[in-house]
């Protein structure tokens, strides 16, 4: 069941630190990955990682035999220091999927080794501890929305799940509202059902790129206006304009990972073709990928 | 096992610190004589170059263990981990014996996470 098999431990960090520039290796000026320090040894994947404040949180995964519930803070001066596990009523898992509201996460969906999970369970630095909080339920209870390797993003202080793979890729759109702890329908996403895609915020849109379903890595892109609740289509990632500005696109891949900084959105590595160390940068104004600089950590997938 | 890792953590430690003095360099007596007790005292195991480190050290609040990789900071840990909530280890055993099953794990090429039955077998104080 279990494709991903790489190193989940550092992306996380490193991302944080991708627009810090060190002075040992720095050329040109499309930037410059640093090396920061490594768990262990021994790999994690598909993994869940989110930022609050200045922290950097990653947590579950799966080790190569069994299902992980441990959670880890990273603090560039100190390294990492091991917070509070998910607790024991909720299942170890991977292919989860997390996003942060005023302070706190939510983490939910995933694979617990045998089922998909509709569970959702919030972590607060505050207090240092996890919260059950509503499962990921449609109007209909009796249809199941558990699923793995959804995307899901944060705006305007809601929460949103979206695609994922309930054993096929799904297009479905949920949004949850922590106030009232209660999961809402939305306008199902623009393009073709997928699983492990990436989601990313630019301003007050979402955007969902790359993924894959039935072997197929998609090559779509759409952006979500969620105050009128509704997909709009972008330029695709692949070459097929006879313009000119999208000849060298070669962004289509699955289970990469997604971040912002200074208002531009980041995909980096990720397995397409082959298993990629690329990171393309995005500017949601002009609609246009440009290629930075290589992550220089071994190339890698399944974050 | 655990005080085996504990006596080992700091023997090897002070192994590094011979090591690292050069023969050639003059002595005076006293200096000698501290050596020689430090490695009476220290190395009952043989001396090797370990990548994982640990240390304890007051925090904040409490006790808190460091675990450094070839001399790089990895985990720095001042709350009991898994747990739910912020708990100190309240004294520097406690978090020596925590701190080494985390080294024994990493030495092991094992994930460093320690599970909440682990935390309830090193019986710490809370």
């Amino acid at each position: 069941m279990q494709k991903g098999k790489l190193f989940g431990w550092m992306l996380a960090a490193v991302v944080l630190s991708a627009c810090s520039k060190s002075d040992d290796t720095e050329d040109e000026n499309n930037g410059n990955w640093k090396e920061l320090p490594e768990m262990s040894a021994s790999p994690r994947s598909e993994a869940v990682a989110f930022v609050i404040g200045d922290t950097a949180y990653v947590g579950t995964g799966f080790d190569g035999e069994k299902q992980l519930r441990d959670f880890w803070k990273y603090n560039p001066a100190n390294g990492w220091s091991q917070v509070a596990s998910l607790p024991a009523a909720a299942a170890a898992r991977s292919s989860a999927t997390a996003f942060v509201i005023d302070n706190k996460a939510y983490i939910g969906t995933g694979f617990d080794g045998r089922v998909r999970l509709n569970d959702f369970w919030s972590y607060s630095p505050a207090t240092g501890g996890w919260e059950q909080k509503a499962p990921l339920v449609g109007p209909d209870p009796t249809i199941s929305l558990a699923r793995r390797d959804a995307v899901s993003f944060t705006i305007n202080g809601k929460g949103y799940v979206a695609t994922g793979s309930d054993g096929a890729g799904t297009k479905d759109v949920w949004m949850y509202d922590p106030a009232g702890d209660k999961w809402f329908t939305r306008q199902s996403f623009g393009g073709s059902k997928r699983t492990e895609a990436v989601a990313f915020v630019l301003g007050q849109n979402a955007y969902i790129v790359t993924g894959t379903n039935n072997s197929e890595l998609k090559n779509d892109m759409w952006v979500y206006d969620a105050a009128a609740d509704n997909w709009t289509q972008k330029n695709k990632i692949a070459n097929v304009l006879d313009d000119s500005f999208d000849d060298e696109y070669n962004i289509v891949c699955s289970q990469a990972v997604a971040f912002t900084a200074n208002n531009k959105a980041y995909v980096v590595t990720g397995t397409g073709n082959s298993i990629s160390k690329a990171t393309w940068e995005y500017d949601g104004v002009t609609d246009r990928w440009t290629k930075v600089r290589d992550f220089e950590g071994a190339a890698r997938y399944g974050p | 096992m655990w005080h085996l890792a504990v006596q080992e953590a700091s023997s090897w430690m002070m192994c590094i610190n011979l090591n690292r003095m050069p023969l050639t360099t003059k002595m005076t007596k006293q200096k000698i004589a501290l050596l020689l007790l430090l490695a009476t005292a220290g190395s009952q195991t043989s001396c090797r170059e370990r990548p994982y480190r640990l240390a304890t050290e007051l925090a904040p609040r409490g006790w808190a263990y460091r675990i450094t990789f070839k001399g790089k900071p990895m985990i720095y840990q001042a709350q009991i981990p898994a747990v739910q909530g912020y708990y100190p280890f309240r004294n520097e055993a406690d978090a020596r014996r925590t701190g080494a099953l985390v080294l024994q794990k990493l030495e092991d090429g094992q994930l460093p996470a320690v599970s909440i039955a682990e935390i309830d077998s090193l019986r710490l104080t809370r």
